[in-house]
């Protein structure tokens, strides 16, 4: 492998194959396919350079040794961080992954929130992703043709199921082969284990709601490491449940465990960091995008990289943003805008409704070790069935646990008997939260804010989402049927949780999609069915952005898949002389 | 950055209670308040002095209030075959937190929580909650803990926050999770059903 002083670059006079732009998920993924089919590239990030292991300052910290014990200093996350303090993995050992929203501010409309939490820097939020990796089936592709919100997918699931192989291989995708049509099986390490409590819950709950199943959450842990993970270095999952903090194991997902040593290998890649991707170089003459502007995120000074195709994986709304910024004669609103909807039909996960109980005995039975991953219920509404009051569907997914003393220590009493209480471990608690379906609609979305600019001189985003009546009636089901579940459960003291949008707005699932979608026909969708421009054939993108759907399973599989795919077409077309 | 400038060193737990307790509230309030004039046997305060560390002024609390603090903290978490809570120096973490990690509203509502009751103390037994006998303050502490007379509703809110506060404090302190609770912090894989014994313990995270 290379030695940093040579990958990391600033300037170059040289012409690349390929520039990425972003290096998260999506990024490092381009990143490796790209160079490994040999095309010599640039990925471009906006953030600093973070080096697997030695810039996991967070991690193995005992909370004594931390400052303030794992808590974030109240003024420095009132001042810097009051968006990206909402993400239940923004703490003291994480907070350096999460960007500052002083610096990066964007616009929504009064009463309309939405918390766009971000991770801008090499590796982007692959670093704290939750992991939970899932196949989408042909009920998620053909829905917006079955119901008609949203433009059809160009694609189906047999187009995506070869690469899902290929990236669940490589990622390394601990799961159980469930053999359930709403959730395709994949290529998996041996599923984490169930608990006490949750394995008796699931037979009850099996029995009595086939075909819905309760099974074990899919993550990009490797539970098991293969000995492809062994010889890249990463060493199977410790059970810590730290993830956010970084792994020095590897053994969770993250472009610095997995994609990004791949790329380097090749010694194919090279990476500029702190440099803010201003706008796609489009030529006219050729209508081909030609390379990137940047801004120094330092010095502020601008320069430019020049490519033969660009990939765009800067986030769903990075990407997005890039585009928009890139006007010319040709595409006064934003670059491969022709149809208009560059910016459109925004969606992200409805989440915070769900229920929570006690659940009585097994008071001999714990467990060992933080399982970074929990019992999961696939779709089940508008599978077999119809439902009266929305369309779509949303999983549930939660666990059981045993009450430990942040929770015990609130139960009456002090003093010996109260200490002797906390030491031995609490009654169990089971809970379940939806994740559901939001139905893309055009007045969700992102433009560029006409006057308000960030320190760049970026013009600021200008977001605007909200739920509609369907993602409202969803919403309200899903904390329902939880409840519902848990009492035929057995569940005592069932609580149905729901948080308001203002409690909980759009954006906190961090499953932002859509805006540059995919589709068939160039007059209603930015890309085609190889997350290609149909305006600029050599421009792609490939992140989020591209959804034409949200559908209700965690997304960033299928953004790896569609990469890894994206990836092997253009450098096919490169070679045929297309592109 | 250190938050427990004076914690004290402990040992095996003394067979006569009511006598350690003595000498760690003394210690408590020396330490902490640098109070020297309470009418104390020299060698309980040369015992006091003994075990503490240079003394460093609370962040956000006054002596008085931190002192309060480090004597509630020891009542609702003591010494048992473990460190307790001002062994560990909760009090300071506490104030440390309070300083740091919260605003203005909850700092105001901890040191009124902790007025309130001095001020019953006070009206109660005619002397500050620190000064009372042991006895008299584990009485009113069972009072708060109920929000019942003399105190409130709202006293006994603030006294479940305080519990909070106190765990948070202790279950994260070395000793708190290592030697009271059971701490693996790289436990090198999950097993979804182990058997309790005995001796099983409360993860500490």
């Amino acid at each position: 492998m290379e030695t940093k002083s040579t990958f990391y670059i600033k300037s170059s006079p040289e012409r690349f194959d390929a520039i990425v732009v972003g290096s998260g998920i999506t990024g490092g993924w381009a990143a490796k396919e790209l160079t490994e089919r040999g095309l010599k590239t640039l990925m471009v990030e906006r953030g600093r350079p973070v080096e697997h292991g030695i810039d996991y300052v967070g991690e193995n910290r005992d909370p004594w040794t931390m400052p303030n014990r794992g808590q974030v200093d109240a003024r420095v996350a009132e001042e810097q961080f009051p968006i990206q303090k909402q993400c239940y993995a923004f703490d003291e050992h994480t907070k350096q992954f999460f960007n500052n929203d002083r610096d990066m501010p964007y616009s929504t409309p009064d009463g309309k929130p939405f918390s766009w939490i971000r991770g801008n820097q090499l590796g982007g939020k692959s670093l704290m992703w939750a992991r939970q990796s899932y196949r989408w089936s042909d009920l998620d592709f053909e829905a917006n043709l079955k119901d008609g919100h949203g433009v059809d997918w160009p694609i189906r699931y047999a187009d995506l199921a070869p690469w899902y192989s290929y990236v669940e291989r490589h990622a390394g995708i601990s799961g159980a082969r469930d053999g359930l049509a709403v959730l395709p099986d994949g290529e998996f390490l041996k599923p984490f284990e169930f608990n006490a409590v949750e394995a008796a819950l699931k037979q009850k709950f099996d029995a009595k709601y086939a075909p819905a199943r309760m099974i074990m959450g899919r993550t990009a842990n490797l539970n098991t490491a293969a000995e492809h993970h062994l010889a890249a270095g990463r060493a199977p999952c410790q059970a810590r449940s730290q993830c956010h903090r970084g792994c020095s194991f590897g053994a969770y997902f993250s472009t610095q465990s997995s994609t990004l040593p791949a790329a380097l290998k090749t010694g194919r890649l090279r990476i500029a960091t702190d440099s803010i991707v201003h706008s796609v170089l489009y030529d006219p003459k050729t209508n081909r995008a030609t390379g990137v502007r940047v801004i120094d995120a330092q010095t502020m000074e601008t320069r430019e990289y020049h490519a033969r195709v660009v990939i765009l994986c800067a986030s769903t709304l990075g990407s997005t943003a890039v585009l928009l910024n890139s006007t010319s004669s040709a595409f006064p609103n934003g670059l491969a805008n022709s149809s208009g909807v560059l910016g459109h039909y925004l969606t992200d996960h409805l989440w915070a409704a769900g229920a929570d109980g006690r659940v009585e005995g097994f008071e001999d039975h714990y467990y060992q070790g933080r399982r970074p991953t929990g019992p999961y219920i696939p779709r089940f509404r508008n599978v077999v069935d119809k439902h009266p009051d929305f369309v779509r569907g949303y999983a549930l997914s939660g666990g059981a646990s045993r009450e430990g003393w942040q929770s015990t220590a609130h139960k009456p009493g002090f003093g010996k008997d109260y200490k002797a209480m906390i030491r031995k471990p609490g009654p169990w608690h089971f809970g379940l939260g939806g994740q559901g379906e939001m139905l893309p609609r055009f007045e969700n979305g992102v433009s560029l804010h006409p006057t308000k600019k960030d320190k760049w001189g970026m013009p600021q985003l200008h977001v605007t989402i909200s739920h509609g009546d369907n993602d409202r009636k969803m919403r309200a089901d899903m904390a329902a049927s939880a409840a519902n579940i848990l009492e035929y459960l057995g569940v005592k003291d069932v609580r149905t949780k729901m948080a308001t949008e203002a409690e909980y707005p759009p954006g906190l699932a961090i499953h932002e999609m859509g805006t540059a979608r995919m589709g068939r026909d160039p007059k209603t969708s930015i890309l085609n069915g190889w997350n290609q421009a149909h305006d600029v054939p050599n421009l792609f993108v490939t992140d989020g952005a591209s959804m034409a759907s949200g559908a209700w399973q965690n997304p960033s599989l299928t953004f790896m898949a569609l990469t890894a795919r994206a990836c092997a077409y253009a450098v096919e077309q490169m070679k045929a002389g297309t592109i | 950055m250190l938050q427990n400038g004076d914690s004290a060193a402990y040992g095996a737990p003394e067979p006569d209670h009511a006598r350690r307790n003595t000498l760690l509230r003394l210690g408590a309030l020396s330490a902490v308040c640098g109070l020297g004039a309470l009418g104390l046997h020299d060698e309980v305060l040369a015992a006091a002095a003994a075990k503490r560390k240079p003394d460093t002024p609370p962040q956000l609390l006054t002596r008085e209030e931190l002192a309060l603090t480090a004597v509630l903290a020891d009542l609702i978490i003591p010494r048992t075959d473990t460190p307790g809570a001002f062994d560990v120096g909760a009090h300071r973490t506490i104030d440390h937190m309070l300083k740091v990690c919260a605003l203005a509203p909850v700092q105001n509502e901890f040191r009124a929580g902790l007025a309130r009751i001095d001020s019953v103390a006070m009206a109660n037994g005619g002397k500050r909650f620190t000064a009372l006998p042991p006895a008299r303050q584990t009485a009113l502490l069972q009072a708060l803990d109920t929000g019942s007379a003399p105190f409130g509703a709202a006293d006994g809110r603030f006294f479940h926050q305080l519990k909070g506060y106190v765990a948070f404090a202790y279950y994260t302190s070395e000793a708190g999770a290592t030697s009271e609770l059971a701490y693996l912090p790289v436990p090198g894989g999950f097993k979804g059903d182990v058997m309790m014994t005995p001796s099983t313990r409360t993860w500490a995270i």
